[in-house]
């Protein structure tokens, strides 16, 4: 909602408040203001008179013009094709600097000399109106020649935006906001001058008839122009401009202006759609088919209350005679029927849907003012008006209910202060305590006694209540979202730790891609309905494509090492909520640095899973062909955890990497619900020397490590503390076979061990592989 | 023996020490063949001679420990000299990862909220209607739906668009009193410069008897909140509109870039906008079917306060996992 201070000032007396402390007041009462546009017109540009104008010798599309600007005559070549004797016009004088950056010099165009420039409106910072000159006239203050222009306050306005909350139907309009205003300010609102020359006028039941089932929604007044010349003064075009209103018509535009600063819904008709040139216009108002009020012209809809008008009855300014009509109906009836009935709309939804003003002979009355400023029209007396009986809506309030949602007590007489101000009617209960109150009709927001609590609180300004400390009872608060929240911190923590960054990505993917790599989709029928954009239009199933696209974006920005997490939300084919953990690794393993020559390894499968390890702790790895086609299928495990299978490991396969343009590329995923969380338990530790012995096997080439570990496993003594595979080479000299080397560590919970006892125990082992697996020394 | 004793001074190494040890006490050295001619000695000629021997003996092994010492002392230092480094070379890059600003951010805000006594709440985010809309006083065409682009799935379950239903979920498990805050993601069907179709969002509920909970008590928590989230900041409440708070506000803080002078954060107010809060609205109450309660809640967007804390200029670069971004908070 656009309002500016002189606007407002047209009803509430605010010349001598600064622009600034408006601001201030409309932010405290709930009216928030988003900016303050505040529009100076530049020094030397005054009032001038075009006294003649000729076509320029040379130029087709210029004119020579002489024009009076006070002091002098001044010879101004001027472009637009709006220009022509006699007009009031802006002229920038040399010296001039206006707004866009032009400074005004002595020119010559074509071979004539010219002394100035005659200005639009947007070369003066005012909103446009034409694709002329602005033309001015005296609705911007007595014309005088050769007077600045900065010095006519009407234009030279501050223009306030208001961001208003969709409850408040009331202040849509000038009218409304200076109404709320008036409040804080503690001023009186100007009422609209009754106009008298009507009187000697053709009464509107001449021309006019209205027929008004019973049974209505909403009210209608009606009121009758001949019409001559319509024409906008200067003002209303800028103020349209300022408020963004665009219309092309100029009785559209006048009836958009009056609507625009009382709220009142105003509908232009051509009186020809009711009835022959020179019959009584026949309105027929009843119900349609959708239970909305609708307006009826020879059994023909032709318009919809509050919401839709037919283009062929609307009238222009062409047109002899107009209809003028003006109507209200509760916004819940206009909301709920027209979403129902999904009905398309014009521009008056927005405002009946969110309450417009009631006071319909304020509107019109408004609006025949605006009117008569510049056009040449006949009014006929009087109106012609159904209107509906509004039910007067009472709110009983507790005074110590306010007390307690408030925190401290407001005065009675304050309270009531307040409410009477913003145009409630108070009235005193028997008992002390409480308060009737009426809701006036045009506050359709205001149903309970929060409301109204709400009204008071506004006024009296929620930084003028004292804060005060809340006792509560205790109660638990250790539950499972808390101990995930300690789980979630403590992984994130990890991982940042070893060297990953936490990314973040919305939950949409594509599913198109999301099938080509095998991964699940929504079911059709449980899938997005209005997707953003084709690249996320179905919830994702894993974290990973999200975060490789951003791996591949880093790599192309002329990253080296892409260490990538996120903690967060998948669906699967049931649209069933689950949170995983994933990591992606790209590229190289460490920085470019003296230790290395300048030249980090680049990360491998182990390596990577290494860091995974650091993070989550301990896991086995069951090699598998891949779960789901971003893995390579040489180098993928799935990973079990405490006997769980928590989720998956993997190279990006040789395919995406060149699609994303990944470096060497590793990730892994898991269910956030398989990381342990367990307390570690203390078990008892030798307090002898451990020894270690390494030992080197042919081993057949095919054959997994694993399955050797879980054989030695099985058959160690409980000396054998630990073991594991240190190294694997080959060399053609072996043939099928590789060398693998072991280390083996020996301890014993009892005593040190000697040498003798340690080589018994390989020796053993020994024995046994080479049963097994015929695995022998090298 | 004054030359032995000058080669021991001017000996160089470890070696030739040893060897000038020898050369003294080993079995063919000096000090064996002194006291071999002692035997041959009786009475006080062998007394004093011996007496000589030993002194000059201490003497010995007392100069070649010191010179020992010395040269260890020395070989040590060689040895550490050898491995000097430029500790200037020290690479600045870090190898360390960075928590996202506003994950981060969330935690300092829940943290903030557990350390009040708050207990935290999670809920789904695919959501129904009455959960999203209806109980939250948002019914079926109303304007305030508007405020809120929705997505929808094809069996009308949705995307849900703030974190408050689980406010609505929380009251149909748990009796009041309940004190809860739920953060989360949060969806709206918008995208361009300052929207983003997801975010997060932390909300907080309050409810106890009916009297107990007032907008004092509201303004009291939040603006210790703003204090322990933003620093030293002035706090201001402005009525505003919300579909399931009434008396509702906004919360706004002085501007921590310009100190409330004005600049183009802030707009040149001064302030910045940072929460609405507000009383519950009764027919939030009347949908979870509380009776004789009062409370507050209020709801916060995460993403703001990271971009204020941190000073992101552009909301979407914080959704695209960008290292040139990331970087910078480790």
């Amino acid at each position: 909602m656009i309002v500016t201070k002189q606007w407002l000032n047209e009803w509430i007396d605010i010349s001598a408040i600064e622009t600034d402390k408006i601001a201030i007041a409309l932010s405290a009462i709930g009216l928030e203001v988003d900016g303050v546009n505040k529009i100076r017109i530049p020094h030397n540009v005054v009032v001038g008179q075009v006294v003649s104008c000729e076509k320029h010798p040379n130029a087709d599309k210029l004119n020579v013009t002489q024009v009076n600007v006070g002091t002098s005559i001044q010879q101004i070549v001027c472009g637009a094709k709006n220009v022509a004797a006699g007009q009031m016009v802006a002229v920038a004088l040399i010296g001039a600097e206006l707004p866009n950056g032009i400074k005004i010099k002595k020119a010559k165009l074509r071979d004539v000399e010219s002394c100035g420039m005659i200005c639009s409106s947007t070369e003066l910072g005012l909103p446009k109106i034409n694709d002329g000159i602005m033309i001015l006239d005296e609705s911007i203050g007595t014309l005088v020649i050769g007077k600045e222009l900065c010095e006519y306050p009407l234009i030279n306005d501050d223009v306030i935006d208001i961001g208003l909350t969709p409850n408040r139907g009331d202040c849509q309009s000038i009218y409304g906001v200076a109404r709320d205003l008036s409040v804080f300010f503690d001023l009186e609102v100007k009422v609209l001058g009754q106009k008298e020359e009507e009187e000697n006028q053709p009464g509107v039941g001449r021309v006019l008839h209205i027929n008004g089932s019973e049974a209505l929604s909403g009210s209608y007044m009606y009121k009758v122009f001949d019409n001559t010349a319509i024409q906008v003064p200067l003002l209303v075009e800028l103020r349209l401009g300022f408020a963004g209103i665009e219309n092309g018509c100029l009785l559209g535009k006048l009836i958009d202006y009056a609507t625009f600063v009382s709220g009142v819904l105003l509908r232009a008709y051509n009186h020809e759609c009711f009835g022959a040139k020179n019959d009584k216009a026949k309105i027929v108002i009843s119900k349609d088919e959708n239970g909305l009020d609708a307006i009826f012209g020879y059994d023909k809809k032709l318009a919809i209350c509050g919401i839709a008008q037919d283009e062929a009855c609307r009238a222009n300014a062409g047109d002899e005679r107009i209809i003028i009509e003006a109507n209200y109906t509760h916004p819940d009836i206009i909301a709920t029927r027209s979403a129902n009935k999904k009905l398309s709309a014009d521009k008056h939804l927005y405002r009946s849907s969110r309450g417009s003003e009631p006071n319909l002979a304020f509107g019109l009355g408004y609006f025949f003012k605006m009117l008569s400023k510049k056009s040449t029209i006949m009014v006929y007396a009087d109106a012609q008006q159904v209107i509906q009986v509004f039910e007067e809506k009472m709110i009983n309030v507790h005074q110590s209910e306010l007390t307690e949602m408030i925190g401290e007590e407001i005065p009675k007489n304050q309270i009531i202060k307040i409410l009477k101000k913003l145009g409630f009617g108070v009235n005193f209960a028997f008992e002390q305590d409480v308060i009737n109150i009426k809701v006036p009709q045009f506050r359709h927001d205001i149903l309970n006694t929060q409301d109204i609590c709400e009204e008071i609180v506004r006024i009296v300004g929620i930084d003028n209540i004292t804060s005060k400390p809340f006792i509560f009872a205790e109660k638990l608060k250790v539950n499972l979202p808390y101990l995930n929240f300690k789980k979630r911190q403590l992984f994130r923590h990890k991982a940042v730790a070893v060297g990953f960054f936490e990314t973040l990505h919305f939950v949409f993917d594509d599913a198109q891609k999301l099938k080509t790599l095998n991964l699940s989709t929504l079911d059709e029928t449980l899938d997005v309905a209005n997707p953003i954009t084709s690249e996320l239009n179905t919830l994702r199933s894993s974290l990973i494509p999200n975060i490789l696209k951003a791996t591949s974006q880093n790599i192309k920005f002329g990253k080296k090492r892409v260490p990538l997490f996120e903690v967060g939300s998948v669906f699967d084919v049931n649209r069933v909520e689950s949170t995983k953990i994933a990591f992606v690794f790209s590229g190289e393993d460490g920085i470019a640095e003296v230790t290395n020559h300048g030249k980090p390894l680049e990360i491998d499968f182990f390596a990577f899973a290494k860091k995974i390890q650091s993070i989550i702790g301990a896991f086995e790895l069951v090699a598998d062909k891949g779960t789901n086609g971003l893995c390579s299928p040489y180098e993928s495990a799935r990973v079990i955890i405490a006997g769980v299978d928590a989720g998956y490991i993997a190279r990006v396969n040789a395919a995406i990497e060149k699609e994303f343009d990944l470096l060497r590329t590793y990730i892994c995923e898991f269910d956030f619900n398989a990381l342990p969380q367990n307390r570690k338990i203390a078990k008892e530790y030798s307090k002898f020397p451990s020894t270690s012995r390494d030992l080197s096997l042919m081993v057949s080439s095919s054959m997994q490590y694993g399955v050797l570990e879980a054989f030695i496993k099985t058959i160690a003594p409980k000396e054998l503390v630990k073991f594991s595979a240190i190294d694997r080479f080959v060399h053609e000299s072996f043939g099928e076979n590789v060398s693998l080397t072991l280390k083996l560590q020996f301890q014993s919970l009892e005593k040190t061990l000697e040498e003798e006892e340690i080589a018994k125990t390989i020796e053993s082992i020994l024995e046994k592989i080479k049963e097994k697996f015929g695995i022998t020394i090298r | 023996m004054k030359e032995i004793e000058n080669s021991i001074a001017s000996c160089a190494s470890l070696v030739e020490l040893e060897k000038i040890r020898v050369s003294l006490f080993g079995k063919k050295g000096y000090f064996s063949g002194q006291f071999e001619e002692l035997k041959n000695l009786e009475g006080e000629a062998k007394k004093e001679f011996a007496q000589n021997l030993n002194t000059n003996k201490e003497n010995f092994l007392a100069l070649l420990s010191g010179k020992k010492s010395v040269l260890e002392e020395g070989m040590m230092e060689e040895e550490m000299r050898k491995n000097s480094v430029d500790v200037t070379l020290f690479n600045q890059e870090q190898n360390a990862g960075a928590l996202h600003p506003v994950m981060d951010t969330m935690d300092k805000i829940i943290e903030y909220f557990v350390s009040m006594n708050f207990s935290i709440e999670e809920g789904p985010l695919v959501e129904d209607d009455f959960h999203n809309f209806e109980a939250l006083n948002l019914p079926k065409h109303h304007p305030a739906r508007d405020m809120q682009d929705t997505f929808y799935f094809n069996d009308a379950m949705l995307l849900r668009t703030h974190t408050s239903p689980v406010q609505i979920r929380t009251m149909l498990q748990q009796k009041a009193p309940i004190r809860m805050i739920c953060p989360g993601a949060v969806f709206r069907r918008d995208f361009d410069i300052t929207h983003t179709p997801m975010f997060h969002q932390v909300e907080g509920l309050v409810v106890d008897k009916s009297g107990k909970v007032s907008f004092s008590n509201l303004k009291y928590i939040l603006e210790d909140f703003l204090k322990h989230m933003f620093g030293d900041v002035k706090v201001r409440f402005r009525p505003s509109f919300f579909p399931f708070t009434e008396p509702s506000a906004e919360a706004d803080i002085s501007c921590i870039f310009c100190k409330g002078e004005g600049c183009r954060v802030c707009s040149h107010t001064g302030w910045l906008e940072v929460l609405g809060c507000g009383i519950v609205d009764p027919n939030v109450f009347k949908a979870v079917g509380y009776k004789d309660v009062s409370g507050y809640a209020f709801g916060l967007g995460v993403e703001r306060f990271a971009m204020l804390l941190h000073q992101v200029p552009d909301l979407r670069a914080l959704f695209e996992g960008d290292l040139r971004l990331l970087e910078q908070f480790r």
